[in-house]
């Protein structure tokens, strides 16, 4: 009854009936907002795209595949209607443009984006060997050398992978994705929480205390959560330590680290050699080896290159003026590199040995000399002495007899 | 004494929730909440994720008061590396909090009109919601899960005749919820089901920590934490609060809090058309955790993030305003006459129990062993 009456209130308003009188739809309920979305975003210049799968990476409900299509010979983004939620990420993340959403890629085309990732990269500065083929092959130019080492910026990277294919060295560039990380995140947890528990004691595990490697390390605090001593993120210090290994362990890049690491090379079965005669010596190779895997000749004093230390980089081929670097069997290579080295190996010998007897001869010499002229002076003081003595003897003798 | 349940699906809640009502005859003593119906685990498939698929995942913790999850987290994070927003964004990160507000604030007073069995008062309700979620469409493109923040700012801009729309549904908007609070004022069934039932004092406020329309309601106008919101200090923002603690305070303030939203919204135009430059900036994320709140539309929202360079989230903790409300709900049942009155009191604090539970811990009981569920 009540509420038969408010309507009865409420119809006999003037505003109600004036509105009521004069009803129609207004326009732009007719004509859909301007800035109504196309979803889900389509491929707009499929032969422009570069295959690089950042849309996929990008997108957070896994709505994007990658697809090899015959007839454009190449991987292209297939999308997934029913999942599309038409965030966009895919369309800024693209680094070729290609892929377009309504109007929204007008007005983000130049804004900076963040990608969210499913593997991130990061570079590991004990093994890197700055040789720089990363930053020539990389699509979005997210890496920067400072100085001293390489850098991948995460803001900018799009997850191709094509740094981590081009870079010579096993595990210098190192790849973590939500999985590990979630993993590690977790292990870290349960050991704090253990130990709040009080259940977990542990001995020392580790013989030496860890060093932080600048580059890996993330600022995720895991180790500083689980250390039992203290860690100083902020200078990359470990401060005090009793050696129980759990930073180690719960790490997620491995930047906590013990012991000494070492280059493996991802090429094993080729390697580079000099020419020699085609070499100049200018010795270019020499100074741009970052490894100091080539050593100069003794004896021709042109440079030749050691297979165990050498990464295959190819800095030393892209530097050589004359194109005397070339790339032959790992056996070849060797075998040279064992020749070359045996015969220097001799000639430093023979070299030491000289030096040694020229030297020994040359202090011979001089002894010698030293003590043949002692000898002389000695018998030369005798026979003067026992003259003198014998004619002043002869003389007393004289004046005796005078 | 009975015990009769209620849920966990019901056609009066919005969402699966189990409540033992106990009674006596049809006079309500106590209630017996039981959750737990809904959990997904959002919080633990955050973890180990790039913040900004975080964001899209904080926007779905809850369904109505998506936008202001986005806002808290980002400026959360903004928090912990030091960012600071370009003056465009933050006006129309407010232009958006604001206008979903007044949604979450409609469908919250339509959806209690229904309890106390005035569908025309829900429809009307309703009804006007229908312009600000076309309001919002237009700005961010989506309705209800927008995606419009970023960290660093909001994703897109709005034109000259996006925001000459806002200023006429506005006007109109003005109107006709002046229209509804007149109703419901007059309304002689609404106040005859509603006043002087559900009542909560202040002492028992402070004892549940209940937060926002609930508090704001029993003469608590300090728990809006807008009032420390940087941006709102700019806007010179006053909260609404009534003294009775009754639902009948509880809808008034939520349909004033429209009132004073509107005003919120005209001002931040005004602010917006006078800023310039770049809606958002280029970010560089530093590790490290920190802590923010906000104040959604049911209440105080906060989010604890510890993260890593990059932006890789390591652990997230969200806390949502419904727990606390719910434990004061207990408090409200001693003054409900019926059964009816025991629903309508609960639908009046504006649950969301999607929101309330995001992670489940399992224990063991024989080994006490406590483990996070996930999967
Ligand atoms: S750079 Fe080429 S020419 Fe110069 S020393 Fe090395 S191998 Fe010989």
């Amino acid at each position: 009854m009540a509420s038969s009456l408010w309507y009865l209130y409420v119809l006999t308003k003037k505003k109600f009936i004036k509105r009521f009188l004069q009803a129609k739809t207004e326009k732009k309920y007719i004509l859909p907002p301007k800035r109504f979305r196309k979803i889900p975003p389509t491929v707009e210049y499929p032969e422009r795209c570069i295959s690089c799968g950042a849309c996929e990476s990008s997108c957070p409900s896994f709505a994007i595949k990658m697809i090899f299509f015959q007839d454009h010979n190449k991987k292209l983004p297939k999308i997934d209607v029913g999942a599309c939620i038409g965030c966009g990420n895919c369309v800024e993340s693209c680094p070729s443009k290609v892929l377009e959403i309504g109007n929204l890629k007008e007005e983000t085309l130049s804004l900076p984006w963040n990608v969210p990732k499913y593997k991130n990269y990061i570079i590991d500065e004990e093994l890197c060997v700055n040789c720089g083929s990363c930053r020539t092959v990389c699509p979005v130019h997210a890496i920067d050398y400072d100085k001293n080492t390489h850098k991948i910026d995460t803001n900018k990277c799009i997850g191709c992978e094509r740094c981590v294919e081009a870079c010579p060295v096993v595990d210098a560039i190192r790849i973590y994705d939500e999985k590990v990380l979630k993993e590690k995140f977790d292990l870290c947890f349960r050991i704090k929480f253990s130990r709040v528990l009080k259940e977990e004691e542990r001995s020392e595990v580790i013989s030496e205390t860890p060093r932080i490697v600048k580059s890996l390390c993330i600022n995720c605090e895991n180790c500083v959560d689980v250390c039992l001593g203290s860690i100083n993120l902020e200078n990359y210090k470990v401060v005090s330590c009793v050696k129980c290994g759990s930073c180690i362990e719960v790490c997620p890049t491995g930047a906590m680290r013990i012991g000494e690491v070492s280059r493996v090379p991802k090429i094993r079965d080729k390697c580079y050699i000099i020419e020699e005669d085609k070499c100049i010596g200018c010795r270019i190779c020499y100074r741009a080896c970052n490894v100091n895997a080539i050593d100069i000749c003794c004896d021709t004093r042109l440079p030749y290159i050691n297979p165990e230390k050498c990464v295959r980089c190819g800095v030393c081929y892209k530097e050589c003026p004359v194109e005397a670097i070339s790339l032959t069997d790992m056996e070849n290579s060797l075998k040279l590199y064992r020749v070359r080295k045996a015969r220097d190996n001799f000639e430093a010998m023979v070299i030491k040995d000289l030096d040694e007897i020229s030297k020994k001869y040359a202090q011979l010499k001089g002894d010698l000399l030293e003590f043949s002229q002692k000898e002389v002076e000695k018998t030369l003081s005798k026979i003067v002495n026992e003259k003198i003595i014998k004619q002043d003897d002869s003389d007393a003798t004289r004046d005796d007899t005078c | 004494m009975n015990v009769i349940p209620v849920g966990p699906i019901n056609p009066i809640f919005k969402e699966p929730i189990r409540i033992k009502l106990i009674v006596e005859g049809e006079i309500v003593i106590g209630a017996e909440i039981e959750m737990g119906y809904v959990h997904r685990g959002i919080e633990r498939i955050m973890e180990g994720k790039h913040y900004l698929k975080g964001i899209h995942l904080a926007e779905r913790v809850c369904g109505i008061c998506s936008y202001i999850h986005t806002q808290t987290f980002v400026e959360c994070i903004e928090k912990v590396s030091n960012i600071e927003v370009p003056d465009k964004a933050k006006y129309l990160r407010i232009i958006a909090t604001e206008l979903e507000r007044i949604h979450s604030h409609l469908i919250a007073v339509a959806v209690y009109g229904m309890a106390i069995e005035h569908e025309t008062f829900g429809i009307w309700c309703l009804n006007i919601r229908e312009k600000v979620m076309d309001l919002l469409e237009t700005i961010a493109g989506n309705r209800i899960n927008m995606g419009f923040n970023v960290v660093g700012g909001v994703r897109q801009d709005i034109t000259r005749e996006i925001l000459e729309s806002i200023y006429n549904t506005l006007d109109t908007l003005e109107e006709d919820v002046e229209d509804i609070l007149e109703i419901f004022r007059k309304g002689p069934l609404i106040s005859l089901r509603s006043k002087g039932i559900g009542v909560i004092g202040y002492k028992e406020v402070m004892k549940t920590r209940a937060v926002g329309p609930v508090a704001r309601a029993s003469a608590l106008p300090e728990s809006d934490w807008r009032l420390r919101h940087p941006t709102y200090k700019e806007l010179g923002f006053k909260p609404v609060w009534a003294e009775e603690g009754d639902n009948y305070a509880r809808t008034l303030v939520r349909l004033k809090e429209i009132l004073t939203s509107i005003e919120l919204l005209r001002r931040a135009l005004e602010f917006y058309e006078e800023s310039t430059g770049m809606v958002r900036k280029k970010v560089d994320i530093k590790g490290g955790s920190g802590e923010w709140r906000n104040e959604a539309h049911r209440g105080e929202v906060t989010y604890k993030i510890s993260i890593t360079d990059g932006g890789i989230i390591k652990r997230i903790l969200i806390r949502t305003p419904t727990v606390m409300n719910l434990s004061a709900y207990k408090y409200m049942l001693k003054t409900c006459p019926t059964v009816s009155d025991a629903v309508a009191t609960y639908i009046s604090i504006d649950p969301c129990i999607s929101c309330t539970e995001r992670s489940i811990y399992l224990v063991d009981r024989r080994t006490g062993d406590v483990k996070p569920y996930s999967k």
